[in-house]
Order: C-alpha cells, then sequence, then structure tokens
C-alpha cells in the first residue's frame, strides 16, 4: 500500500484530516475546488458557544497546512478521475483549472486587485457582496494567490472573441484588434498574469482517501412564500455572516442590502426549508437553532438599541453549553422568541412585513422588518453525486454520503480506503466536525501503521531465521 | 378526552394528523384566525387529544373559510381545511348545538342537498331535489338569506333533465334503504367492507 | 373551435356579465363556448366536503356530459373549476368509487375528460401571442392588479394552474392586453368566500385589507376570476357604513378581455357592478365602435 493520502475538500473538516496525517508523518494531497481553503468556516464571523472569532481560530490551521513540507496542496482543482489498482492504491487524475496567473511568480502584493475595474457579485459573500474580477476569497486566503474569473473578465472575453472570429481581426483604422482591459497585467510588479493558461492535469499515487466536501444552503428561491429570493433585505444565515465579519463587505457593520441603512427590527426564520418533507428537506439542519441565537446576541452587541425576533418551532440545543447560549440570548441579550413558523412575508414600502403567530400566548403576530435572516436548510453539495461515484461510495435518500454503519462506523465507507468527514455526511457543527476528520485520519493513520507493523514483524521472523 | 375521537376524525378527513409537530405556519397565514377561539393548529392538537366536545362546540369550524392556505403550506402535508370539513359533518350529525348559527344552517343547507341523496324521508327528498335544481348561490343578498332564516322561496326555471335528477333521488333512496351507500374515502371504505 | 362550457348558476344569475364577456370573448378569438345542454350546480365545494361520495355524483353528471360533447370542458368560475378538476383527479384515481357512481348517474362516466379553466385554454391552447395579435384597443397604462384568491390556485398539487405564492397567469393575460400589471402581497389572500353569507364581517375586513393593499401598489382596477370574490371585494364598497378605502372597481379578466379586443359595449358586462368600472375605459372608448 502507497503510505499516502488524498483529503477532498479543504474546509475544516478536511484541513483537520490533512493536519493529523502529515504530521505523523506522512505525505497528503489535499485538493480543493476554490481558490484558498477554508471552506464556509472562513465566511463566519465568530463561532457558537464561545464567539471566538472565526477566522482566529482558523487561520492558524490553514497557515500551518499552506506551509507543511507534508502536505501538497492543489487549490483550484478538482478531481478529475480515478483508478484503483489490484492492491487497493489509488492513481488520481487532477484537474487544476485555469487561474490565468502564474502562482510561483505572482508575490499575493494584491495591486491586480486595487486595480481592476469591475466588480462582479461574489458567492463568498453570499449576495451581500462585491468582489474584482480577478480576486482572492479574502485577504488571509492561503493560498494568497489571485484566480481570474474568466466568464467576467473583459480582456479573456475580447480575446477569445477575436481568435474565434466573432468579431473583426482589424478595427476602423485598419490596426489589429486588441483585447479591452488587461488592468491588472498592467500593473502587475511580476509579470504573473497568463492569458494562456489552460486546465493542466497532475497524476498521483495514493492508498487513502478522505471525503470532506462539506454543504451547500436550500436556496431561497425554493421558498417563495419568503420572497423566493427576490427581496433584497431578505437574506440567509451565511449572508448575515458576511455582515457580521470584519473582513466582510460592510466591515462588520450590519447594514441593510437595500439601502445600507442599520437595521432596528430583525427577524430571524428558523427551519426555512429545514423539517419540510412536504416542499423542502425532510431533516432537521441541526446547526440553525444555535447560530440564529449566536446571530441575534452579536447584532444585539452592535445594535443595542435594535430588536431581535426569533421565529422558531423547537430549540435544538444539545452540545455543550449549548442550552446555556441559548438562554444568553433570551435573558441576557433580551432577543424575543415567538414559538411559530412564519406563514409568509412579502414586501412593502422599505420594510418586508412578517406574517407569523405566537402560538404559546395564542396571537397573530405581524412585524414589519428592516431585515429578515432565513435560517435556510443544510443541504449536500451539488456535485456529491459525482463524486461520491468516482470512489465507489453511495448515497442517501437526501443526497448526503452513506456510512458502512451509521451509528458505529460514521466515518467509513464501504469502498475499500476510502473515508469520509464532516458535513458532507449530514448537517453538524464544527465541534463535531473536527472530531470526524481527525477520526477518518486515525483510520488512515491506523490503515499504514498496520502495513508498517506486519512489514516490521515479518522483518523480525526473518532476523530471527537467519536470513 | 376519547382516542377514538381522534381516530374516527383522521378516517373521515384522510389526514395524518398525527404528523403535526405544533409548528403553526398555518395559524400564521388563516385570513379568519382573528375570529377564532383556537385557530387551525390549535384545533389538530385537540383532535389529537380527543377533545370531541370543546371541538364541535367550538366556532372555530363554522368560521373556516376553505381557502386552502393551511394545507398549502404545512410541511407534513396535512389538509386542515379537510379536518374542518370533518369536524363541521360530525358536529351536524351529533347535533350538538353549532357556535355560529347563521353559518351552521348554510352549511347544513349546502350538506343537506348534497347529502340528501342518503335519506330516504320523502319529504326531505323532494325539499333537496327543489333545492339542488335552484341556482344556490344567485342571491347573495335576499335569496339565501331567506334560505337561512328558514323560508323556501319560488322555484325559478328547472333544468332539462329533472326527471333524471329525479330518477337519482330515488335510486338513492333505495340505496340508503339496503345501506348500499359508496364511500369517497379509501380508509372508510375498506371499514365499510 | 368548439368548446363544452358550463356556466354554472352565478355566472347564469348575479354574475351574468362575466358569462356575457366570457361568451363575447371566446367567440372573438374563435373559440365557441357551447353550453353544456343539461347542466345543473355542481355543488359548489360541498361535494367535496363528505366522506360520502355520493355527493360527487353533481359534478359527475356533468363531466359525464363534458364526456358527451367530446371529451374537454371549461369554466369561468373558480369555485366550479375547483369543484370539477378536484372531482376530476379523485375518479381517476379512485376508479372503484367511480363505478359505484356510475350506477346512480345512468349513463357512465368514463373519467377522461379534462377540464380546463378559460385562462388555461388561453394560455395552452391560443397562446398568449395570438391573443395580443388580436387587441384592436391595448389597455395602455392602464394600471391593473390581478386578484387570484383562493380556490383557482390551492391546494397546488391538486389545481396544478399555477405557483400560489408566486402566481402569473393572470398577469400575463393582462400583459397581452397591453395593461401595466400591478403585483401586490395580497393577491392570493382569502376574500372570506361563502362567510359572506353567515358571517359577513369576516369578508368585509378582508375586503378592506385587500383593497388598501391594492391601492397601495398603485392599482386603478382589481381583476379577478371568481364570482364569489367579485361579490366581497365590490359590493361591500358601496353598502357598508363607514367603508375606509377609495372606490377600486373590481373586473372579471373577461370584460377586459372584452374592451381590448374592441367589442361594442354590449357585451362588456359591466352594468351590475357596485363600483362602476365604466370611467376607467373612457380613454379607450374614443377608438372602439
Amino acid at each position: 500500500m502507497i503510505e499516502r493520502a488524498l483529503v477532498v475538500g479543504a474546509g475544516i473538516a478536511g484541513i483537520q484530516a490533512a493536519l493529523d496525517i502529515a504530521n505523523s508523518g506522512y505525505e497528503v494531497i489535499l485538493v480543493e475546488r476554490e481558490p484558498s481553503i477554508g471552506g464556509h468556516m472562513a465566511q463566519l464571523s465568530e463561532t457558537f458557544p464561545t464567539l471566538d472569532c472565526s477566522q482566529c481560530i482558523l487561520t492558524p490551521r490553514t497557515v500551518e497546512t499552506g506551509k507543511h513540507e507534508n502536505i501538497r496542496l492543489y487549490t483550484y482543482s478538482e478531481i478529475d478521475s480515478i483508478q484503483q489498482d489490484e492492491n487497493g492504491d489509488f492513481t488520481v487524475r487532477i484537474r487544476r483549472k485555469p487561474a490565468y496567473v502564474d502562482w510561483d511568480i505572482c508575490t499575493g502584493c494584491g495591486v491586480c486587485q486595487e486595480k481592476c475595474p469591475f466588480k462582479v457579485e461574489s458567492l463568498f459573500e453570499r449576495g451581500v457582496g462585491t468582489r474584482k474580477v480577478i480576486y482572492t476569497l479574502s485577504p488571509q486566503a492561503v493560498p494568497n494567490k489571485p484566480v481570474i474569473d474568466a466568464e467576467n473578465c473583459r480582456y479573456l472575453q475580447s480575446k477569445w472573441d477575436i481568435e474565434a472570429g466573432r468579431v473583426p481581426a482589424v478595427d476602423a483604422k485598419g490596426n489589429p484588434a486588441k483585447p479591452k482591459c488587461g488592468a491588472c497585467e498592467k500593473f502587475c510588479p511580476t509579470g504573473a498574469i497568463q492569458w494562456d493558461q489552460t486546465d493542466t492535469f497532475f497524476e498521483e499515487k495514493v492508498g487513502a482517501v478522505i471525503l470532506a466536501t462539506g454543504y451547500d444552503l436550500f436556496p431561497q428561491s425554493r421558498l417563495p412564500e419568503y420572497g423566493g429570493g427576490k427581496i433584497p433585505d431578505v437574506i440567509d444565515g451565511l449572508a448575515f455572516e458576511r455582515l457580521l465579519a470584519a473582513s466582510g463587505p460592510t466591515a462588520g457593520k450590519i447594514l441593510r442590502p437595500s439601502d445600507g441603512k442599520p437595521p432596528l427590527e430583525v427577524v430571524f426564520v428558523q427551519c426555512s426549508g429545514s423539517r419540510d418533507p412536504e416542499r423542502g428537506v425532510p431533516y432537521c439542519s441541526k446547526i440553525c437553532c444555535m447560530y440564529t441565537a449566536k446571530q441575534a446576541i452579536l447584532y444585539k452587541h452592535r445594535l443595542p438599541q435594535g430588536q431581535a425576533y426569533v421565529f422558531y418551532i423547537d430549540v435544538r440545543a444539545g452540545g455543550k453549553g449549548y442550552e446555556e447560549f441559548v438562554n444568553r440570548a433570551m435573558e441576557e441579550d433580551g432577543v424575543i422568541y415567538l414559538r411559530g413558523k412564519v406563514s409568509k412575508l412579502f414586501r412593502e414600502g422599505d420594510k418586508v412585513i412578517v406574517k407569523g403567530v405566537d402560538t404559546l400566548s395564542n396571537r397573530t403576530v405581524e412585524i414589519a422588518a428592516d431585515l429578515v435572516v432565513l435560517a435556510t436548510a443544510v443541504i449536500p453539495r451539488a456535485t456529491n453525486p459525482q463524486v461520491a461515484a468516482l470512489f465507489g461510495v453511495p448515497c442517501d435518500e437526501n443526497g448526503f454520503y452513506c456510512a458502512a454503519n451509521e451509528e458505529l462506523d460514521p466515518v467509513l465507507s464501504i469502498a475499500p480506503r476510502v473515508f469520509m468527514a464532516g458535513t458532507a455526511l449530514g448537517p453538524k457543527d464544527i465541534p463535531e466536525t473536527v472530531a470526524q476528520a481527525s477520526g477518518a485520519a486515525a483510520k488512515v493513520l491506523s490503515l499504514f501503521q498496520k502495513q508498517r507493523h506486519a512489514q516490521s514483524q515479518a522483518q523480525g521472523v526473518l532476523e530471527a531465521v537467519g536470513d | 378526552m376519547s382516542l377514538d375521537f381522534h381516530e374516527q376524525i383522521t378516517m373521515l378527513s384522510n389526514q395524518p394528523i398525527l404528523l403535526c409537530y405544533h409548528c403553526h405556519k398555518c395559524t400564521a397565514g388563516c385570513p379568519v384566525v382573528e375570529e377564532m377561539e383556537f385557530g387551525p393548529d390549535r384545533i389538530l392538537r385537540m383532535v389529537q387529544l380527543g377533545e370531541r366536545e370543546r371541538l364541535l362546540k367550538s366556532r372555530d369550524i363554522w368560521l373556516c373559510a376553505a381557502c386552502e392556505t393551511c394545507g398549502t403550506r404545512c410541511p407534513n402535508g396535512i389538509d386542515i381545511a379537510k379536518v374542518m370539513d370533518a369536524l363541521r359533518l360530525e358536529a351536524l350529525r351529533s347535533g350538538v348545538t353549532p357556535a355560529e348559527p347563521d353559518a351552521a344552517k348554510f352549511h347544513k343547507l349546502f350538506l343537506f342537498v348534497v347529502q340528501t341523496l342518503g335519506r330516504s324521508h320523502e319529504a326531505s327528498l323532494l325539499i333537496a331535489y327543489k333545492l339542488w335544481t335552484l341556482n344556490l348561490l344567485a342571491d347573495m343578498d335576499s335569496g339565501l338569506q331567506l334560505f337561512v332564516k328558514g323560508k323556501v322561496p319560488v322555484l325559478p326555471k328547472s333544468i332539462k333533465g329533472r326527471d333524471q335528477v329525479r330518477r337519482i333521488f330515488l335510486k338513492s333512496a333505495e340505496a340508503v334503504a339496503k345501506e348500499n351507500l359508496p364511500s369517497a374515502n379509501p380508509a372508510s371504505a375498506q371499514e365499510a367492507k | 373551435m368548439a368548446i363544452p362550457y358550463f356556466p354554472g348558476c352565478t355566472l347564469s344569475t348575479k354574475a351574468s356579465g362575466y358569462d356575457r364577456s366570457g361568451r363575447a370573448v371566446a367567440q372573438a378569438l374563435g373559440l365557441e363556448f357551447q353550453e353544456l345542454p343539461d347542466w345543473q350546480c355542481c355543488g359548489a365545494t360541498f361535494p367535496l366536503s363528505t366522506d360520502n361520495a355520493m355527493t360527487l355524483i353533481a359534478p359527475t353528471r356533468l363531466l359525464r356530459q363534458a364526456q358527451e360533447a367530446g371529451g374537454q370542458m371549461t369554466t369561468l368560475c373558480a369555485i366550479c373549476f375547483h369543484v370539477l378538476r378536484r372531482t376530476q383527479n379523485f375518479l381517476q384515481e379512485h376508479t372503484d368509487v367511480l363505478e359505484r357512481i356510475n350506477w346512480f348517474t345512468e349513463e357512465p362516466y368514463l373519467g377522461q375528460v379534462r377540464v380546463t379553466h378559460f385562462l388555461e385554454l388561453l394560455r395552452d391552447q391560443l397562446t398568449w401571442e395570438t391573443l395580443r395579435a388580436n387587441v384592436s384597443q391595448p389597455l395602455k397604462g392602464l394600471r391593473v392588479a390581478p386578484y387570484y384568491g383562493c380556490l383557482l390556485l390551492r391546494p397546488p398539487a391538486e389545481i396544478q394552474l399555477d405557483d400560489p405564492d408566486d402566481p402569473h397567469i393572470l398577469h400575463e393575460c393582462l400583459e397581452a392586453l397591453g395593461c401595466e400589471v400591478i403585483t401586490f402581497p395580497y393577491q392570493s389572500e382569502c376574500c372570506g368566500s361563502y362567510l359572506a353569507v353567515s358571517k359577513p364581517t369576516v369578508p368585509q375586513q378582508l375586503a378592506q385589507d385587500i383593497l388598501a393593499s391594492a391601492q397601495h401598489h398603485g392599482a386603478q382596477a382589481l381583476v379577478t376570476a371568481c364570482p364569489l370574490c367579485q361579490y366581497n371585494l365590490d359590493y361591500p364598497q358601496q353598502s357598508v357604513r363607514g367603508w375606509a378605502i377609495k372606490p377600486l372597481p373590481v373586473l372579471y379578466f373577461t370584460q377586459l378581455m372584452a374592451v381590448a379586443l374592441g367589442l361594442p359595449e354590449q357585451v362588456w358586462g359591466m352594468e351590475g357592478h357596485s363600483v362602476d368600472p365604466r370611467p376607467l375605459f373612457e380613454p379607450y372608448r374614443a377608438t372602439v365602435a
């Protein structure tokens, strides 16, 4: 068995697993789809229940991962294909997408991002912020090297139009047509912009795999009674995190997306899509009660004169310190908890009217909110079935990876030498994710160790026999 | 409290009432909830607990406008409007004095007409037949009010097929006599078998 | 093209304007409404409300007549449509019940009739493009808010006409007529339905909310497809003391179609309204014969 491991996905699960294996002296290939590592945790402001700054606890690990001599990091990359030989080892073909920037020359100075004249919607900012066409995900990105979003890049699009003959090869004055913009190239001090990059392929051989591909959020478009994603001041939980984050688009000020004013009445709607077999997902997304309490507390800290309302069905706070955390929101921070699911909400003028009910007092409640935060369901990534099929791992009826035994072997898959960790298996919080990551890493290490143990035993026998 | 009542209403309405986890989205969207004593979700809770008396005497079941907003929004796919239908039916059958007399009379009227296909009494048959061939929603302001007050107005033009309709009524009366009526509810149909 | 048509009770009496304008626009568009020869009241949602299948005889009898007339039927009244559509679905799923009912109705219904609302017919068979091409009097600048009500759309799994929380079918019809279409948040909130008879204060309150919201969003008129909604929104405006909302005409979509298609005023059917809508159409009248 080749004593190297492949980890697919570099969120906190992938990072933790990679570090555990690398620190034990084995080589790890870490593949991540985004330009930099950190996953959803990099988008968070503070984490529950400690209210630690997410970047502060994450960055030491991302930096360690980026510098580790035993970790070969492939970001902006995807698994193209795998083959398993008769020993059970894998040959993995990794496709590195073109960044149009030579990362060996780039120093990460950031001038290109400053000078790029064009902004687009940023997926990282979840609809409440923009990024440049040449971008890194955040100032603390590891690696801190940018990529160019080809679809929105004026230079690349015009260059390809000229090459394909979609526009005339000479302009009105008879000069050869030139691509537009190119500001990044002009200002790059090291000449790192490489316009003719294409997909590059790499082959690695490994003996074990850990899948840690993470989660996504239920799209607002599937919640038409909550605005269907069309109301600017109705955002999801991750978007609110970006408003809270110091490195976010509003530098940590909570402002309404529509007019930039601070919201004085904020409504949090739990179970937006979760526990909803008819129109959403049937399961509970586990983390929303906690992160909603956290967001309400942080909102009250930043805007003490504001009022936060949380509409809930039940409050699920099972972890260590969790129940106390939610009570803190209610008692110390004055967050009003109303038991009842919101029937519908709509825009009226510059407010969002929320129609709900407080069942415990039996009154209908109508709130004219400045901002509404939907705790949308945690769903598997759209690419889960593809990745699962590549590695021979089944998915459950909700699209999450299946464990070999959900009680006793939660990180083991039925595919030999393939392990799994984190939210790709189902909704869970950060402590559970990290525990699973270390668990999966331990499984891999034990595989390698068994082989070494067997080898040294065999060696011992040979020596005893005097050979 | 009686558990039989819960089973009875579940069968009558053909809805999975036990799946309700009381999120109250139905109540939050109900257009007439301000007039109600309990609201749709509490009604379901009371059905679950078998609170027959309280339910059949409540105003809520007569105030339901059958707008189906509750059923459309319920995460567990429970059509509460159908549960309300079942409760109204049970209230009329049981002879409990309705809490909203005018609304109850209106329901009774319509139900009488469509249900009298299951009665055998000749006089009621005649009235039901007359009503069925009448334009029931014709005159909201006066005509129907008269009905509600118990006065039957003169028949307007009758339909061409009134003989056929008459025969249908008579046939159904026979069927009642032989207790041979089909049920629209698969669950209670099974029971009947 | 001839289409079997079921007017229903209310369209033959109180809501005759809806019927008149409906027939006229259908004819103008080459769709001839052929009234079912021998109809009776559909039962107005009550057939659906009991477990006694005998109550389904009323709508089944109508479906059978449509079967004789060719296999498709259309209606204008949203309540009749609701009853017939749900009955049709139920009978297709429970063929054993259908068998028993057939024993009572003398001639059997085979369960294959397509029930369509006139709006569906326009959308799916005629197409909005054809409607737009036939408009001789586009209602440019007329700000109209479509009001969908409940029974035309819910329950969506059974009715399957449009999304109740984000409907488009009336919007598209009005756009084809050239109107400026106003979307307002109360467009599918209940009008109070038959509580108009037994507890009129409820529909009056609901009507106030609906009309106030439509006005707040700039609507000059409301458009609906249900005679009960029309009654609940229109009638109280002139008859309830202390009514706080400015008068807002409530029309049937076929009436707007009649104006836009350049049809004569006799077929608009607007005489019986509480709030007279006719002044709204003065600017569009000049070129109409």
